[in-house]
């Protein structure tokens, strides 16, 4: 699944560390997340768009497929 | 492997349990010695060894409940690989110690194998998500 996070997160002047305190996760969750190793669940996608300010489709493109 | 909390998988705090469970065993080991086979002290240090060795396997399976759900699949992968792979051992010597190897204690050495098995898993899955 192809995401916008690291775009969103570097606009706002986030390191994964910071990203990765405001959602609960460990860092190494934000960049797997970011580099497309790893989907992460509805809630936690949820909790990534509702802290963007966007629709969840703003931060993942699921067109975009990634062979795991 | 921290999170945001600051919680870890390999807290000073598990290590030295760890170390405390071990010796605790170690010594009962020893202890029993002194006692004839059968008799209730050496039933009772045997009792002793073994809730430790359950608390020392359970303690790290529960502290994977505070890991983030990534954390959580590398440890369900690791488990995986641990479970798979310790059967496929112990069964494959069973079947050569019928063919004449010598015998395995599997009583003491399965949860070393699994443990190994347990690190080297993680250690794969991890890679595959860094």
């Amino acid at each position: 699944m192809k995401t916008t996070l690291r775009e969103l997160r570097t606009e706002r002047g986030w390191s994964q560390g910071d990203l990765a305190g405001r959602l609960g996760v460990s860092r190494q969750t934000v960049n797997a997340i970011e580099t497309g190793k790893y989907d992460p669940s509805l809630p936690l996608a949820f909790k990534i768009a509702r802290l963007f300010r966007k629709p969840i489709e703003g931060v993942f493109d699921p067109e975009e497929g990634h062979r795991r | 492997m921290t999170n945001e909390s600051g919680r870890s998988c390999h807290n000073p705090r598990y290590i030295l349990l760890a170390l405390g469970a071990a010796a605790i065993i170690v010594a009962a080991s020893f202890g029993e010695k002194a006692f004839e086979r059968g008799s209730a002290p050496r039933i009772a240090l045997a009792v002793l060894e073994s809730l430790v060795t359950v608390a020392f396997i359970v303690g790290p399976i529960l502290s994977i409940r505070r890991l983030d759900e990534l954390q959580q699949r590398i440890h369900l992968i690791a488990l995986a690989i641990a479970f798979a792979g310790t059967g496929i051992v112990v069964t494959t010597f069973g079947w050569l110690e019928a063919a004449g190897l010598p015998h395995v204690d599997w009583g003491l050495a399965t949860w070393p194998l699994m443990t190994a098995l347990w690190a080297i898993g993680f250690l794969f899955a991890n890679r595959r998500y860094s």
